[in-house]
């Protein structure tokens, strides 16, 4: 099936969630790979989390049933890196779902692995956009004690490079840092925005608050910072964003994006509530390590497994439990900053589409 | 091996640069190159894409045209290259250049198959545009109008643990 236009799509989304009407399938997917990890973050507990991953065959069978519908493709963990195949399921990724970006967050820590992989997978993902967002929580030894491990800011800085060598031969590949603001940085983020973007030179920095996931096992953990000191942090961010604006259109996208999103989440965070509609379950979806479906990772609410289902995605995209989730979502049962679902509701809301749009030609400063 | 665009002269003291950075204290050279590229260096000059024999090389150098057989001539060469390995070829990526050879992405597979590619430079780059080799990435005008462009691969152990495990296999010889 070849691609509907995005603009088509979201239209078709928008009704979808107006009129209750059987969903076409996500235009935002989220691929975790592995919940293992050598991590031990302050403000993740994933690595507890032991499951029977996906291997390459199975994912060779479920990718071909999302029909190529998924524009951008997220592959999260844990440590993706763990899987010495990680590669293998890129190259599916690109060739089965055809994506135009591949987002893929690193924590930079089995350097060796990543030295083997990332060339094979910048080369593999040729045809889309492959961002790379270093998690870069702190600066220095600081960064390592959050992050829980050993000179992992030194590691990072070795990914960096080896990301900066691959741009020259690979234009698509786009270097992102991304900063996890918790209670334990969050008054450190003007410093850490300005290290971060000296020390590793990306083409964007991007920063989501830490908040309680079920994904992430991290729902009785105190680690999200107050609205007022995340308002003072994010509005640095945007200030910053304004004062520099990116040349590559991935990266302006990006900017564009958060420029609105670090608004939007500061008000989620300050109202408790759905500031503009939620799509989760329409627009974006998660698939679990194991299988499982969730319309997103806050809840990591099953809406089935594709084991269940003949590997078939749609067919549990369209199941009676993935009919109540989107019920819930639609009486805005619950509210979250998450950006990654964010990004394809800012799209979805036209006001805020508006100002992405005008964000991105330059127009709002 | 000129008809690339770019002067031998500019080849040559780039490929000079990289021999000097990389320490090389003996070359393999596809073809002499002007400007005394080996200056000082232990160099064989072997015919364009011609078995040197021998080896390996702290620095090989592949300047022969990229034809038919060319992934399997850059992997052979890149075996030789103890330090680094020089690739000079035709700019693919220029409009109207169709058929000149594969492009970049193509060259790419290869070379990081066979090290780090820690170099990609623009060479013969109109004055125009610049006032000599432009480093990638590089803006479109430049990927336009360079005539040919060359890269630097890494052939050392790239890792720390690479390294550790490539003792660990001299030893046991």
């Amino acid at each position: 099936m070849r691609k509907l236009p995005l603009l088509a799509r979201l239209a078709g989304y928008r009704v979808e969630h107006a009129t209750g009407r059987s969903p076409q399938l996500p235009v935002n997917l989220t691929v975790s790979v592995t919940y293992s990890c050598p991590s031990r973050c302050a403000t993740c507990d994933i690595w507890q989390k032991k499951v029977d991953d996906l291997s390459v065959d199975e994912y060779g069978r479920i990718f071909p049933t999302l029909q190529r519908v998924p524009v951008w493709v997220t592959i999260s963990g844990g440590d993706q890196f763990v899987r010495a195949d990680l590669d293998e399921v890129v190259r599916l990724i690109r060739t089965q779902i055809e994506p135009s970006i591949i987002n893929i967050p690193m924590n930079g820590v089995i350097t060796e692995r990543i030295f083997q992989l990332l060339p094979k997978i910048a080369h593999h993902s040729v045809g889309a956009q492959l961002v790379l967002n270093l998690s870069v929580d702190e600066i220095g030894e600081a960064h390592d004690r959050i992050r829980g491990a050993d000179r992992n800011f030194e590691k990072l800085q070795l990914v960096a490079d080896l990301i900066h060598d691959l741009k020259k031969t690979y234009a698509h590949v786009v270097l992102g840092v991304h900063t996890v603001i918790s209670k334990l940085n969050v008054h450190r983020i003007p410093d850490i925005e300005r290290e971060a973007r000296a020390i590793f030179r990306p083409d964007s920095y991007i920063a989501e608050v830490a908040e309680n996931r079920v994904e992430l096992k991290t729902m009785e953990k105190d680690i999200t910072p107050t609205t007022a000191d995340f308002r003072r942090a994010v509005g640095h961010l945007r200030n910053v964003i304004r004062a520099n604006r990116s040349s590559h259109p991935v990266a302006r996208l990006v900017e564009s994006l958060r420029l609105e999103y670090y608004e939007l989440a500061a008000r989620i965070l300050e109202e408790q509530r759905q500031v503009i509609d939620c799509y989760a379950g329409w627009a974006s979806a998660h698939l679990a390590p194991d299988g499982h479906v969730w319309g997103c990772c806050v809840r990591a609410e099953s809406l089935g497994n594709v084991r269940d289902h003949g590997y078939d995605f749609a067919a549990v995209w369209r199941g009676p439990a993935a009919d109540a989730f989107r019920a819930s979502v639609r009486a805005h049962a619950c509210a979250c900053p998450l950006a990654n679902a964010s990004y394809t509701n800012l799209l979805l809301d036209a006001p805020s589409l508006a100002r992405v749009s005008a964000h991105l030609v330059g127009v709002r400063g | 091996m000129s008809g690339r665009g770019a002067g031998e002269a500019e080849i040559g003291a780039f490929v000079r640069g990289v021999a000097d950075r990389v320490g090389a204290a003996t070359v393999l050279l596809d073809a002499e190159i002007a400007g005394g590229a080996g200056e000082g260096r232990e160099v064989r000059v072997v015919g364009s894409g011609g078995e040197p024999g021998g080896g390996p090389f702290d620095l090989v150098v592949a300047l022969a045209p990229l034809g038919a057989g060319w992934e399997v001539y850059l992997g052979a060469r890149a075996g030789l290259a103890r330090k680094a390995f020089v690739v000079v070829a035709d700019n693919a990526g220029r409009p109207g250049a169709g058929g000149s050879g594969p492009d970049t992405v193509a060259i790419a597979g290869v070379l990081w198959r066979a090290g780090r590619v820690r170099e990609h430079v623009y060479l013969g780059v109109p004055r125009l545009v610049a006032p000599g080799p432009v480093r990638a990435p590089a803006s479109r005008l430049v990927r336009w109008t360079a005539p040919c462009h060359a890269f630097v691969v890494d052939t050392a152990p790239r890792t720390p643990q690479a390294r550790r495990r490539l003792r660990t296999v001299e030893r046991a010889d």
